[in-house]
């Protein structure tokens, strides 16, 4: 282990869960029953802004406008529908037990809490099980098209780490639809003018007056305008920040500024280092590549993975006999198989591959194989199921996956850490409320399938109605205004920063910055880490960055589209937040879920969890720039579940 | 993954500075661009050159790269997304050209589809016509649970295939008419075979047709260039399905 | 009231069709569906009335005076003004759409190739334009005797004007031939499209009917091809003036 630290002080700020007391299925109904509520009549008095327009944001956006809000959202994409929730495949969870295979809210909770690696607040979760059985009524009645058995009764899934059969589905377009049914409520409130919509326009910070978050900054994407507004409370919806590692699953356009912007205001940042690694992609072809494509991890239902025993192999895969292959995960872990959690899956591919067995260019990557599924079920069976997923491929690759095995390989897909919220979804800033992939609350170090598009629509839907009310109803509406001397000078720094960019004429251009960091990223602080390696990650990261800032080359106008702008913006962000990031890997010196230090595993090579000492949530604090942030920890109380070993075996 | 080498390739590019402007073709060289790359990501070579050069980078819309999100456009070489069977830009792979391709690169066309740069349209004109109608009219909370209304599969199938509009534009941009007929009625289709869409069936189809028109969007004449070059496969089924409730919900409404 | 219905207004059938239905790119394209069959229609009837030129003579002259007098003469004025009317239902309409469909793409593509449509279905507005013009052309030929008044009033031995020999005489000019032909083939063209895409314009779609629909429409345009050339076409082989 390297003998350098980061001198890590304790915050000042205590951070309070406010997970009511009781027992655990009464905490929210009663917490509902104790929330304040804001009069029908003076809800149109209320301003609510809500950012991002995902599951989160439209669903958050148009049911606080069915209640009777005046609500701004906005997003940086050409249409809120294009938001990157709609990229999710595989499905939904709900604890309908409509298989009467002995699902329940509780054992959804439970799976949830484990899966997550015990690293969540058990209320949230529990909450979320609760709310998950009204998400598919709710989207079903929007006319989400789920897919129906022949008697018109709807037809569930299992999903990667599931022993029951909860997730419910559209094809491979899952997330599409349920964003699409999010979009269309979001659309009726803008027809009916509750919802005034700002597309095209990216926020690049929160404005708080008197401590309270007021208002925010956006640049207008076309005009190039920067601009402020104010609200009554401000709603981030703003997804994760996976591209910190410049190659992952998510769309070109997602970013950290949002949230990290918030974090610079004095929200906590919670666990960023909770990063998930998906492990069915698409592996990478080459050095030109701009993103990894994800294809459903029901894949892995059917598909069996292997790699060949011998280091040395050379055949083709088709030509490796039986006796020559190593179906790893079902050796390893004989009970869930190829089924394994996703972080568990993601390492074992990665163990193989280090081991020099690994398939394809640059041996990075292990192959899928539907052989045994065609064989037992049918092509037509297997087609029915990922047909789209098989063309996808075959369209990336030009292999022909019902004859050849898919090659895949792990990449960056979901980040579990976020900005700090208690139960009430708030963030320790009063009225910035924290939704979906950008808070931190529901799954731990580990998330499991299915399970995001729950807690997006769980988050918008069915969770911040009740708890914004609670905040509203303690404030006098329209107290902020944008000619608060709070404004100003926030604008003043977002076009100094904005100004600041244009004005380096340097010679590398962002993607450059952006490609150099990701490598740092995925190298030290990826699917394995350790404490010598993210302290080399900071040095490197600082030095990046103090490069970003003399050499960046962004070329054109401020005040017209510059792609090259908003990119070399989110970029700058990048750069700090990677830093904040390994330094929370490198403080956690345990293992658990998608967190993975070499130096805590077990003797067969499985995280090691340190409960006694890290049974907490880590939230950073922002100190100034350059500063190692302060950590503000909240205890994570576990009254329900009894802390274990995860075991797959 | 194919073996095949690099190319290179003259690229016609429609360079716009802003709305106003008139605009025209500009020639650029993309070099050494390996046929695993897709179309976007030899754009972002050619991109990377251009800031090098200090010259102003080539503006297109893309968010998602694996072909759901309907972000990207372009009409490459005469067809939207190329007019390959079932794909978007982004996922179009450069092995589908060959060394010394000359490849044109033009923004969609159509009055509601501003150009605001280069190859980046305004398509709010999508988000408006969903606006009059594209929805069932229910508040969150108090839905009843989903399976008291049973779907057979059939029906949720049609609604599924019409459903998976990822509202790219490119029936828009095909259409000799720059009809957005193939759009609206997916979405009308879509709600017209689930139950939860019946009670506003008929004012659905009015209200979008009627917005359709009046976004400036042109008469469908029956080409089907829109279904050839769905990225979706959006069958025109869907059209005959949206005309029947229009017809039905104007000259033959009974109040 | 809805946006929709504000613009689809009225009670009364006059103010719902032509306040709203008509003005809706839809309605539009349901009324050129509709009178276009009214007008397929009427060309399978003129062209199995024309064929009669086949038979003896007296066949075509008998059947001319038969529609001439049906009803003591109304009936057939009844059916020109219905089809008048449905013809310029269909023009104006398709002038209306066209005059649409520019307007919405202001600025064209430098490059377009089509991926699904047919020469038939691009070229519709030009072959109806040039199928107007011939159908005054050809009304002025053998409805009002402008160009031939000599023929046009040949009778036969019963009195009766004879149809017979004025087609026969018209089409022993091979100028006229080739004008008549090449007017089928805009019919045609026109048809081709036609006939094919009705269904889908009244809202029919079924997987296997609307295809065999538009299969039988499109044999029938073919039919219609070569029944409508079949008559110069002969009658100049086996030479005029009987």
């Amino acid at each position: 282990m390297s003998g350098a630290t980061f001198d890590i002080a304790a915050s000042d700020t205590t951070l309070e869960g406010k997970a009511p007391a009781g027992p655990l299925a009464e905490k929210w109904s009663k917490h509902k029953f104790d929330l304040k509520l804001v009069n029908p009549a003076n809800k149109r008095r209320y301003r609510v802004i809500v950012v991002g327009s995902g599951l989160a944001g439209a669903a958050a956006a148009s049911s606080l406008a069915e209640l009777g809000y005046n609500v701004d959202c906005f997003c940086f994409q050409d249409s809120p529908r294009r938001a990157h929730s709609i990229a999710a495949q595989g499905g939904i969870n709900a604890a309908k037990n409509y298989q009467n295979d002995g699902d329940s809210i509780y054992r959804l909770f439970y799976d949830t809490i484990k899966g997550g690696d015990f690293r969540a607040r058990e209320a949230n979760v529990h909450r979320l099980a609760e709310c998950s059985v009204d998400i598919i009524d709710h989207c079903t009645a929007l006319g989400v098209p789920f897919a129906r058995e022949y008697g018109g009764q709807l037809a569930n899934r299992s999903f990667g780490g599931a022993q029951v059969s909860r997730t419910f589905y559209a094809r491979g377009q899952t997330g599409q639809q349920l964003l699409l049914g999010a979009y269309s409520s979001l659309s009726r409130m803008i027809e009916a003018g509750r919802v005034k919509m700002h597309a095209r326009t990216e926020m690049l910070d929160v404005v708080l007056v008197s401590g309270h978050a007021k208002g925010i900054v956006t640049r207008d994407l076309v005009s190039g305008e920067i601009k402020s507004w104010a609200a009554d409370a401000v709603v981030l919806a703003t997804g994760g920040y996976g591209n910190v590692f410049y190659l992952s699953t998510n769309a070109q356009g997602c970013n950290v500024t949002a949230t990290y912007r918030a974090y610079k205001r004095g929200a906590a940042f919670a666990n960023p280092c909770f990063t998930q690694i998906h492990p069915t992609c698409i592996p990478v072809h080459g050095d030109q590549q701009s993103k990894l494509t994800l294809m459903s991890e029901s894949l892995r239902n059917d598909g069996r993975i292997w790699v060949p025993k011998a280091k040395s192999e050379t055949r083709a895969p088709g030509q490796i006999p039986e006796a020559d292959r190593d179906y790893y995960l079902e050796r390893r872990y004989p009970s869930f198989g190829n089924l394994v959690p996703r972080d568990i899956a993601s390492r074992a591919a990665k163990a193989v591959c280090d081991e020099g067995r690994g398939v394809g260019p640059g041996g990075l990557g292990v192959y899928l194989d539907f052989a045994k599924a065609i064989s037992e079920k049918g092509k037509r069976d297997i087609e029915g199921k990922y047909g789209n997923l098989f063309d996808m491929y075959a369209k990336i690759t030009a292999e022909d996956p019902y004859t050849t095995p898919m090659r895949i390989y792990p990449a960056v897909h979901y980040t579990m850490g976020g900005l700090w919220v208690d139960y009430n979804l708030m963030s320790n800033v009063p009225g910035l409320f924290v939704l979906g992939e950008a808070n931190f609350s529901d799954h731990g170090a580990n998330r499991l399938g299915a399970s995001a598009l729950m807690q997006g629509l769980s988050d918008g839907y069915f969770v911040i109605p009740y708890t914004i009310g609670g905040y509203l109803a303690g404030e006098k509406p329209g107290k902020a205004t944008i000619e608060d001397a709070a404004f100003g000078d926030v604008v003043a720094t977002v076009k100094s920063r904005t100004h600041k960019l244009l004005s380096i004429q340097g010679r590398k251009s962002p993607r450059q910055f952006h490609k150099a960091l990701g490598q740092i990223m995925w190298e030290r602080c990826g699917m394995a880490r350790n404490a010598a390696g993210l302290v080399k990650a900071v040095d490197d990261i600082r030095a990046l960055r103090a490069e970003f800032w003399e050499n960046v080359k962004v070329l054109g106008e401020g005040n017209s589209i510059n792609t090259s702008l908003e990119m070399a913006g989110r970029v700058a962000d990048f750069l700090e937040f990677g830093e904040m990031m390994c330094i929370d890997a490198w403080h956690r010196n345990e293992s658990c879920g998608g967190h993975f230090r070499e130096e805590f595993q077990t003797e067969e090579g499985e995280a090691k969890r340190d409960d006694d000492t890290f049974a907490y949530v880590a939230a950073w604090m922002y100190r100034g720039d350059g500063k190692v942030p302060s950590l503000a920890k909240e205890t994570l109380a576990f009254e329900n579940v009894k802390l274990s070993q995860r075991s797959y075996k | 993954m194919s073996s095949q080498k690099s190319m290179n390739l003259t690229l016609q590019v429609w360079r716009q500075k802003s709305k106003r402007d008139a605009g025209g073709f500009t020639t650029y060289q993309a070099k050494g661009i390996s046929p695993d790359q897709s179309f976007l990501e030899m754009l972002d070579v050619v991109n990377e050159e251009l800031i090098a050069k200090g010259e102003d980078p080539i503006a297109f819309d893309h968010d998602c790269r694996e072909g759901i999100c309907g972000m990207c456009s372009l009409y490459i070489n005469g067809a939207p997304h190329g007019g390959f069977p079932g794909t978007t830009t982004c996922q179009l792979h450069m092995r589908h050209f060959k060394d010394g391709d000359e490849i044109t690169i033009e923004p969609w066309r159509a009055k509601p589809f501003p150009v605001l740069k280069d190859l980046i349209v305004d398509r709010t004109s999508f988000d408006r016509l969903v606006q009059a109608g594209g929805y069932v009219s229910v508040n969150t909370g108090g839905a009843p649970d989903a399976n008291a209304v049973p779907i057979p599969k059939k029906e949720a199938d049609l609604a599924m295939d019409a459903a998976s509009c990822i509202g790219c534009g490119a029936c828009v941009a095909a259409c000799p008419n720059a009809s957005a007929m193939l759009f609206v009625s997916a979405k009308i289709s879509q709600l017209r075979h689930l139950p939860q869409g019946e009670a506003e069936r008929k004012k659905r189809a009015l209200n979008m047709l009627t917005r359709a028109d009046k976004e400036g969007f042109g008469a469908c004449r029956n080409h089907f260039e829109c279904e050839a070059a769905c990225p979706k496969d959006i069958p025109r089924r869907v059209m005959a399905e949206a005309y029947r409730d229009f017809i039905e919900a104007s000259a033959l409404r009974e109040e | 009231m809805s946006e929709g219905e504000r613009v689809v207004r009225g009670a009364l059938p006059f103010s719902r069709l032509v306040g709203g239905f008509v003005m809706s790119s839809v309605g539009a394209k349901v009324i050129m569906a509709l009178t276009g069959v009214v007008l397929w229609l009427f060309l399978i009837g003129h062209l199995v009335g024309n064929l009669q030129i086949f038979q003896v003579p007296d066949a075509i002259n008998s059947y001319a005076v038969f529609l001439h007098t049906l009803g003591h003469g109304a009936a057939l004025w009844a059916v020109r003004a219905s089809l008048l009317a449905c013809l310029f239902a269909h023009v104006g309409m398709g002038l209306r759409l066209a005059a649409l469909n520019r307007a919405a793409r202001p600025v064209a593509y430098a490059k377009t190739r089509r991926l699904r449509t047919s020469p038939a279905a691009l070229w519709m507005a030009a072959s109806g334009v040039l199928l107007f013009v011939f159908l005054v052309f050809h009304l002025n030929h053998f409805t009002t005797g402008m160009f031939d008044p000599a023929s046009f009033g040949l009778k036969d031995a019963e009195g009766r004007q004879d149809v017979y020999r004025m087609v026969r005489i018209a089409f022993s000019n091979p100028g006229l031939v080739v004008v008549y032909v090449v007017a089928q083939l805009f019919v045609f063209s026109h048809l081709l499209h036609g006939t094919a895409s009705v269904w889908q314009s009244i809202g029919v779609n079924h997987p296997v009917w609307t295809p065999v629909l538009s299969g039988m429409g499109r044999s029938l345009a073919l039919l219609i091809f070569l029944g409508n050339i079949a008559i110069p076409v002969i009658i100049l082989i086996v030479g005029g003036r009987p």
